[in-house]
């Protein structure tokens, strides 16, 4: 099969979504579905992938096909300190930066786990803690909109146990 | 109207949507529904009495026509649609009993078609995140906004909030496909001023808390981006981000990020520490496991105590990475042995105790004790945990007791002053202006042996089995302990002021007051290389630990924009393959004695030299290249100490400074001899430094940052 052939994908609501089968493997997930899979037996059937909402499998999509000349990185070998990421190419920092919207990063994010899109999911992971930097703890609640759930004893032991890591000190 | 006035059950009211009461059972299909819809008991039954307006001629499709600017004469009250009962039970009935058939199908005629057909089509059968039952993270701000949005409400007429009510019952109960379908054509009847509203609502209304709606392993691979005090921030938001936040997957990663070495990311740098708690540990087990474990010294960062655990021979491979502490030991030897519970330091406490080191070495802040007790100039100095030994021009080495600053013992044979001295655990050398290296013992103050230069001793260094000695006879000498054999390198024209062996290259370092650096080979007995440079005597050299990269700024910059624009900068982990043609370059740098004996490893390649020029300076010993000076001495150097985190110097000039290796700019000075310093000795928490005034002075980083006070200026 040539690599440049499409293939479908079907995503958890019906929605079909094609790919070149070279973008479809940089996915490891369905790189060794197909590997395993007889080609004859399910050339042209869609591949169903109803893990993933269309949405997300859609923007999943557009950045394997934008990356599907790079080489599939290895998953993380164990040994080797996994790469410091301080910065995103420019073609990622604006395919994050379209996406806009939370809910679907984080369909993303688990998405490409669920694909083993390794580049990926470090991109987006790289992209959800990039927000959280820096922020002051009431920030963080604030953004996220998370409740607090600790009793004022709780809140001061946890705040006097990580004072030694506050810029006044 | 009347009647619905007349029943307080039909006000319209919407429920917290965790409350998910009225359909729980899990494959109802639409689970992600479980707001709580109350109609009015008469949305089914009731006549109503809603005039049909614009629904009767309306054509099913979402218009623009009802643009509320476009008819502003309209009464405000009447503005709204009613439904008519028989719209009601033409089109929202039917629609709730079909996808609510648990409320709107009375159970006992359950509507079975239209449920199996209803699990067919929707096969999202989880809750959302949103309306997980369990989820707090949009507790608070949901219950208010419902308030105000029921207080609104009320202040409608009992028609608008009925019509209101109907096309939020229509909302809840459809499923997703519906819904978007709704949405839709709401949004597209909207004005910028209402898109507006939507999309303040919705950027508030859409922050997800990602430590509940992703996995946890995906959790934990997030935080590991964050920063040390973001980190602990982080711990302060709630019962479940503290619990993740200092997981040890989280800090061990973190460790291995700093400790040891430049985070590459932030700059900074933590000690290891490690060393101390090694020979805590060691002291307890070989009290209580006789017969004493034979250890070998370890300088590798964080890989554990348990390597050298005897006792525990099997420990797997993997468990070497992890600290094996019992809690407790450190403190209190005795309960050490009980076995049982053997606890695991979290890495999170690791990485604070260095952190704390870490911080107080950047900010200044120290606990100092002198020694004093010499009856002249201190020359040469080492420390270790507990042990301090100095030599001095008074003729005498002695040892200290660095908890209580008392002399220990005295070593006494040398008729002029000592200029060097070493130590380690089997024994002390000592070089002397009275032309002799002494080995002693240094636990019972017996001179093992006595060793003869034609002139004063300056230097000694021993590493391995060779002992190195440079001398104003302007020889170095070196004895190998196993032989008994020694020979002599002749090169220099003045004095050698320190010599530095690197056993592992078979070479060694050697600075004079020819104001050259030469670098040897201890096969051949040859000089390899001289590097000349310093315009005054060159009084210290060391070479730099292996992991030291030198790395011009310009050429680090050029570097990060080209990876950055970079399409993609897919991590390489094969090895470059020009890497070996480098390596044979570099190779046939050390000339024909390297290049012809490919097995035989390389000598450092940095070196740093102190000079009574004034200034420090790195060596490429490859190119013999200076890629850097120290400026910041007014006087010679005399004293010079490194490890990977820092440069220490000592000078004439009577101060002691610190340097940042990367950028070679000087962090902080500390002055307080009353005269030059002559010699610096450093650890992971602290630096020593002696003077001619006779004195040692010992700063320690390792305290509580509270009780310390700043020392020396920064700069």
């Amino acid at each position: 099969m040539a690599d440049n052939s499409m293939v479908t994908l079907m995503a958890a609501d019906h929605i079909e979504i094609q790919a070149t089968l070279q973008a479809v493997k940089q996915c490891a997930t369905l790189g060794t579905m197909l590997e395993v899979l007889d080609e004859q037996q399910t050339l042209g059937l869609p591949i169903p992938v109803l893990e993933v909402s269309g949405e997300a499998l859609k923007k999943v999509i557009e950045w394997c096909e934008y990356h599907r000349e790079d080489m599939v990185v290895e998953t993380e070998q164990p040994g080797v300190a996994a790469q410091i990421l301080t910065s995103l190419p420019q073609w990622d920092t604006e395919f994050f930066a379209n996406i806009g919207d939370k809910d679907l990063l984080i369909k993303i994010c688990n998405a490409s786990n669920f694909l083993e899109i390794p580049l990926l999911l470090q991109y987006s992971i790289f992209v959800i803690a990039q927000a959280l930097r820096g922020k002051s703890t009431e920030e963080m609640r604030a953004f996220l909109n998370i409740e607090n759930d600790l009793t004022p004893e709780e809140e001061q032991k946890i705040r006097e146990d990580n004072a030694w890591a506050m810029p006044q000190n | 109207m009347e009647s619905l006035v007349s029943q307080p059950a039909v006000y319209p009211s919407i429920s917290s949507p965790w409350h998910n009461n009225s359909h729980t059972s899990k494959d109802d299909g639409f689970m992600h529904l479980n707001q709580k819809i109350i109609l009015p008991p008469g949305g089914r039954t009731q006549p109503q009495q809603f005039a049909p307006k614009q629904a009767e001629d309306s054509n099913m499709k979402p218009s623009r026509e009802n643009c509320d600017r476009r008819r502003p004469g309209e009464d405000d009250t009447s503005r709204l649609p009613n439904i008519s009962q028989q719209s009601m039970s033409q089109s929202v009935t039917p629609f709730l009993r079909e996808h609510i058939p648990s409320l709107y199908a009375p159970i006992g005629k359950p509507d079975l078609p239209s449920m199996a057909n209803l699990k067919n089509k929707d096969p999202n059968s989880k809750y959302c995140y949103r309306h997980r039952p369990d989820s707090k993270c949009r507790r608070a701000a949901d219950e208010s906004k419902m308030a105000l949005i029921q207080r609104d409400l009320e202040t409608l007429s009992a028609g608008d909030r009925q019509a209101i009510t109907n096309v939020w019952s229509l909302f809840s109960a459809a499923p997703t496909k519906q819904r978007e379908l709704m949405l839709q054509g709401i949004i597209t009847q909207c004005c910028f001023p209402q898109l507006s509203t939507v999309s303040r609502e919705v950027h508030e209304q859409l922050k997800i808390d990602f430590l509940s709606a992703l996995p946890t392993e995906l959790s934990l691979k997030i935080l590991c981006y964050l920063d040390c005090s973001s980190l602990c921030k982080a711990a302060q938001v709630s019962r479940r981000w503290n619990a993740l936040s200092g997981d040890d997957v989280v800090w061990h990663r973190m460790c291995e990020q700093h400790i040891g070495r430049k985070c590459e990311k932030c700059q900074w740098g933590l000690p290891r520490l490690e060393k101390k708690r090694l020979r805590e540990w060691k002291i307890q087990h070989q009290y209580a496991l006789p017969p004493a474990p034979v250890v070998v010294e370890d300088h590798t960062p964080l890989v554990s105590t348990t390597t050298k655990r005897i006792a525990e021979p099997s420990e797997d491979e993997g468990q070497a990475k992890r600290r094996c502490i019992k809690e407790g030991t450190d403190r209190n030897p005795s309960t050490a042995e009980s076995g049982a519970g053997i606890k695991f330091r979290p890495w999170k406490d690791v990485y604070r105790d260095r952190f704390k080191v870490g911080s107080n070495w950047q900010k200044g802040r120290c606990t100092i004790k002198t020694f004093s007790g010499h009856a002249n100039g201190v020359t040469c100095l080492q420390f270790d945990d507990n042990m301090l030994a100095t030599g001095s021009y008074d003729a005498t080495i002695k040892i200290w007791n660095i908890e209580n600053n008392e002399v220990v013992r005295t070593l006494q044979g040398h008729t002029m002053g000592i200029r060097a001295l070493q130590f380690d655990d089997r024994m002390l050398v000592s070089g002397s202006l009275d032309g002799t290296v002494k080995i002693w013992n240094w636990r019972t103050g017996a001179c093992i042996n006595t060793l003869n230069h034609q002139g004063g001793v300056i230097t000694v260094h021993m590493e391995g089995d060779f002992l190195a000695s440079g001398s104003m006879d302007r020889s170095i000498k070196i004895f190998n302990f196993k032989t008994q054999q020694s020979f002599t390198l002749r090169g220099h024209t003045d004095w050698v002021n320190q010599v530095r062996l690197d056993v592992t290259s078979r070479t060694l370092l050697s600075a004079s007051d020819d104001c050259t650096v030469k670098m040897w080979d201890l096969d051949s007995r040859t000089c390899i290389r001289t590097y000349e440079g310093h315009v005054g005597q060159v009084q210290q050299v060391l070479a730099l630990p292996d992991d030291f990269e030198f790395e011009d700024e310009n050429v680090r910059e050029a570097d990060a924009s080209s990876a950055a624009s970079n399409r993609s900068v897919t991590p390489v982990a094969s090895p470059n393959p020009h890497n070996s043609s480098r390596q044979a370059e570099e190779r046939a740098a050390y000339g024909p004695i390297f290049l012809n004996d490919p097995e035989r490893p390389l000598p450092p390649r940095y070196m740093l030299t102190g000079s009574l020029d004034a200034t420090l300076k790195l060596w490429d010993t490859a190119t013999g290249k200076s890629p850097r000076c120290f400026w910041g001495h007014v006087e010679g150097v005399w004293g010079l100490a490194v490890d990977t985190l820092r440069y220490v110097s000592g000078a004439n000039d009577a101060t002691v400074k610190v340097w940042e290796p990367r950028t070679g700019k000087c962090e902080r000075t500390f002055t307080g001899h009353s005269g030059p310093v002559t010699c610096v000795g450093l650890s992971d928490s602290r630096f020593a430094s002696g003077g001619e005034d006779g004195e040692v002075r010992l700063y320690s980083f390792e305290g509580e940052p509270s009780e310390c006070l700043e020392w020396g200026t920064p700069s």
